[in-house]
């Protein structure tokens, strides 16, 4: 397939020659496999969104008319891109320091404290806000009864109030940051340290270093990591809902699901609410593709590069004392939080050990649905992971060779693999409500739909996180095998299928996680008889008790953990930082 | 010869053991009734051999176990597949509807209108409970009865902050109350008629005066109530009963009022498109007794229309949400009014 990548398309042969039909045919059979490829992923795509922009348009734009007349939007708009933004710029700041953190560390405790960062990310989303909620809910939040305690703070509420603007920005920064430090400590290990070891031999500082050679060179990889963060924030739903209602702070994903509350649903202006962020997904992603260029600018690794930096005490000591206080903070706190209110009656606010039982756990996981949600969690997670693997590399591999394929299908890839993240999860599990539950795919209520469901949602991340890896792998030894005469099919499975093993590695092991996680969609898609450990959790929070959320929140980490775990065991034991 | 005798009648001995068997499993003895018969015990004889009914709930999950329970000590061939839901259960149930795919047999949901809505893909109820309903008790006349009538605004409140109580819905006004109260953020129908009953019964200027109180708001009851077990709040204007007696039963400083009480109707009924009518017919039928409504009503849980029914909460006090005065442009009406007075913040 890599072959036809190479040869351009008669029309290019030569500049001014008009080709001819059976040259062009000639073209048109060599490109097809692409054809294929995008016409496939366009189709999977706009599965759940062109119902529901259908729905928004109809009857003259009802929906959209309705949404520009709902009382409050000035205020709900304002409230998404503050947060949106703010958001951004902790996690993007965040995630950036935790990764030069790690990457300074040396590499005896690289090896072991490489991951920590992601471990907010092993944690159910909805548990982790609960989490956090335990840990800093201001009138008997475990941290604020401790703070006041201390005498330092008076009063019968505070100091840090989570349900606060502020500190729901704070919170999905730090969930935001796992994303970023995953692509830009990648970004530094594929990079290389010549460039800048040549920077210091020629007189530059480590900061001028820094700034001059690194920073630049990881353009692609902040550009990806911020639009990729940007379309979370902005979609953010879990924390605003569960942080920002009682303070009566609407975010779009909240209203929108406001609405899904209602019977008859207002399904029109429900789908509506997500036009304003398809508009900005497709403006990021042009804005992205500008700011980049041609990614082939960004050279990877060339030379084979050993990484002979030696760290100094100060350096390794502030880096590992950075990255522990980030991860007490983020996950281990809230998970203690977790912990501990899984073993209490309920929640109380106290820290009292003398009513502490084990009789919470029997009690919610001997229960049938809950097995039954464990195995098909995992079985549809596993399943989408496998089939979304090769269609991201596909997609990344056709996006970074736009040059040798017909203009538009890269552009369409590009837009088409993007476009999922753009619509907050509870619409696309309205989408995909409408589409699996009549003809011609009517697979709603079985494990299928939710491979399906899942396939689509994971598209983003696994044709971002492949591109970034082929990106930083560079041309150079994929020329050089076609040079020597290897063909594509072997250039891809014997140079850059092992190059990339540990990048496909990672990203197969944050798809797991997130689908374990995922709830927007399965929530829509679950039936009696096919049921996902998300929505068990989510039942639990809406109609059971917060005990039971922990219980169900502490499994699914362990489940998690276990998943990453065996995802960087297969993808070497220093997937991260090896190439 | 003695050979050829006990041959003899080991073949004698096998064919009257085939016959016994034929005579057992042969039509006539203890087989299912055919579907044209349609008298109870028919219908109860095919309900055990359809085995299973799969019931979409939208009752708290106590409730929904004890009615399980009840029944499966009546009909213990029967098992009950509950589902609980919320708002995403007519969603579900009407994709279902429309596909024709596998799921509700028997839907409970808290709303009237559904059903009226949905009359035509409802099955008739035709049971020895269903002739004794009460004749205006139905959200589907002959389809779908109100089985039960539950609490949703009603005071609940911490012990140990409020040892004193609360008596009336004034009592939420004191200056105590301030910054302690919970309410529900979500303005539906439920929550419309909520405000509505709040503003006709105490006032016009009630909503404003709780406003005054700095409340914080809450996405279900259930969390709401939560909130008010921990501490984090002391006093909310939501809950169930079902969800207090469960922390209470923990040890949870709870506490709650039944008078002038704001409640929603449960209906049910039996999905035409159930692959297993008959054993849906006959958990329906549990659920219209009075042995099932005991079961899913009594011990202070929630109201029952059925006169009698040992230990369900009295009704008679009760305003209970009117859907059809509640329309999308009225809802629309009470959301811009909460977010008016209660305020978005920008």
């Amino acid at each position: 397939m890599t072959s036809q990548i190479l040869e351009r398309p008669p029309a290019d042969a030569a500049p001014g020659h008009r080709a001819s039909i059976p040259a062009l045919a000639r073209g048109a059979r060599r490109q097809w496999p692409w054809i294929l490829l995008t016409a496939g992923v366009a189709l999977l795509v706009l599965l759940p969104l062109v119902p529901l922009q259908g729905r928004a348009l109809s009857n003259g734009a009802d929906g959209l008319r309705q949404l520009t007349a709902l009382p409050g939007l000035g205020a709900v708009v304002r409230n998404t891109i503050l947060m949106g933004l703010g958001a951004l710029a902790v996690g993007m700041v965040l995630g950036t320091v935790l990764a030069f953190c790690v990457y300074a560390m040396p590499p005896r405790l690289r090896r072991y404290l490489a991951f920590t960062p992601v471990l907010p990310m092993v944690i159910p989303s909805v548990a982790h806000v609960v989490g956090f909620v335990f840990l800093f809910s201001p009138e008997n939040g475990y941290v604020n009864t401790l703070l006041r305690g201390t005498g330092l703070f008076s009063g019968g509420s505070g100091p840090i109030n989570v349900y606060t603007s502020f500190w729901i920005i704070v919170y999905t920064g730090v969930h935001l940051a796992a994303f970023v430090f995953l692509f830009v400590y990648s970004g530094l290990r594929n990079l290389g340290t010549e460039y800048e070891l040549a920077a210091r031999v020629n007189g530059a500082g480590s900061i001028r270093s820094l700034v001059t050679i690194t920073l630049p060179l990881l353009r692609p990889t902040f550009v990806y990591a911020g639009a990729v963060v940007l379309l979370l924030a902005l979609g953010q739903f879990t924390g605003p809902l569960i942080l920002g209602r009682r303070e009566g702070l609407d975010v779009l994903t909240t209203r929108m699901y406001e609405l899904t509350l209602d019977y008859p649903v207002n399904y029109s202006l429900a789908a509506a609410f997500g036009t304003p962020l398809i508009v900005v997904a497709v403006l990021l992603i042009v804005a992205q593709r500008k700011m980049i260029g041609n990614v082939n600018r960004f050279v990877g690794q060339g030379a084979a590069t050993v990484d002979a930096r030696v760290p100094g005490r100060v350096t390794t000591f502030v880096s590992v004392t950075i990255v522990g206080v980030f991860v007490l903070v983020s996950a281990i706190m809230p998970l203690l939080a977790l912990a501990f209110v899984s073993l209490s009656p309920f929640w109380s606010g106290k820290l009292s050990l003398s009513a502490l039982t084990f009789e919470n756990y029997p009690d919610t996981l001997n229960s049938p649905a809950i097995v039954d949600s464990v195995v098909t969690s995992l079985t549809v997670s596993v399943l989408a992971v496998v089939i979304v693997l090769p269609l991201g590399m596909l997609i990344a591999l056709g996006i970074q060779n736009r040059d040798r394929l017909w203009r538009p299908l890269p552009t369409i890839l590009d837009v088409a693999a993007n476009l999922p993240l753009s619509i907050p999860a509870a619409l696309v599990g309205f989408g995909f409500l409408f589409a699996l539950s009549g003809p011609p795919l009517q697979i709603y209520g079985t494990s299928a739909s939710f491979v399906l469901g899942y396939v689509t949602i994971m598209i983003p991340y696994a044709t971002r996180y492949q591109l970034a890896t082929l990106v930083a792998l560079g041309r150079q030894t994929f020329d050089a095998s076609r040079v020597s005469g290897g063909g594509p099919v072997r250039t891809f499975f014997r140079i850059i299928l092992p190059l990339s093993r540990s990048g496909i590695a990672s990203s197969a092991a944050i798809m797991f996680v997130l689908l374990i996680h995922e709830f927007g969609v399965s929530l829509l898609l679950r039936s009696p008889t096919v049921n996902v450990l998300s929505v068990a959790l989510f039942d639990q929070y809406d109609g059971g008790s917060y005990p039971q959320v922990a219980v169900i929140a502490i499994v699914m980490t362990a489940i998690t953990a276990a998943g990453v775990a065996a995802a960087m065991l297969f993808g070497g034991s220093r997937a991260l930082e090896r190439l | 010869m003695r050979l050829r005798r006990a041959t003899r009648l080991l073949f004698a001995a096998l064919g009257l053991a085939g016959l016994l068997t034929t005579a057992a499993c042969g039509p006539g003895a203890g087989s299912t009734p055919d579907s044209s018969d349609q008298s109870w015990g028919a219908v109860q004889q095919r309900a055990n051999a359809q085995g299973v009914v799969r019931w979409y709930s939208v009752a708290p999950p106590d409730q929904n176990d004890r009615l399980v329970k009840a029944f499966n000590e009546k009909y213990p061939r029967i098992r009950v597949d509950v589902t609980r839901g919320a708002s995403e259960l007519p969603t579900r149930v009407n994709a279902e509807l429309q596909s024709g795919a596998e799921g509700a047999d028997v839907f409970m949901y808290a709303s009237t209108q559904w059903y009226a809505d949905h009359r035509d893909a409802l099955l008739p109820v035709d049971s020895p409970a269903g002739a004794a309903w009460p004749a205006d008790q139905w959200a589907a006349t002959g389809s779908a009865p109100v089985t039960a009538v539950q609490p949703f605004g009603m005071i609940v409140w911490n012990t140990e902050a409020f040892p004193q109580g609360f008596q009336t819905w004034q009592d939420l006004l004191r200056p105590d109350v301030r910054g302690k109260l919970g309410m529900r953020s979500v303005v539906n129908n439920v929550n419309a008629g909520l405000f509505d009953f709040l503003t006709r019964t105490q006032g016009e200027g009630y909503l404003r005066q709780l406003a005054t109180q700095n409340p914080k708001f809450y996405t279900s009851n259930v969390t709401l109530v939560q909130a008010v077990a921990s501490g984090e709040i002391s006093v909310g204007e939501s809950a169930t009963p079902s969800a207090i007696k469960d922390l209470q039963s923990k040890g949870a400083p709870l506490a709650y009022s039944v008078k002038d009480v704001y409640a929603i109707p449960y209906s049910t009924a039996v999905l035409k498109k159930t692959h297993r009518p008959d054993a849906a017919r006959v958990f329906l039928d549990f659920l219209m007794s009075k042995e099932g409504q005991e079961a899913l009503n009594g011990d202070g849980y929630s109201g029952s229309v059925l006169p009698g029914v040992q230990g369900t909460l009295d009704t008679t006090g009760m305003a209970v949400l009117d859907e059809s005065k509640f329309p999308p442009d009225v809802i629309q009406h009470w959301d811009a009014q909460f977010r008016s007075i209660f305020g978005t913040v920008g």
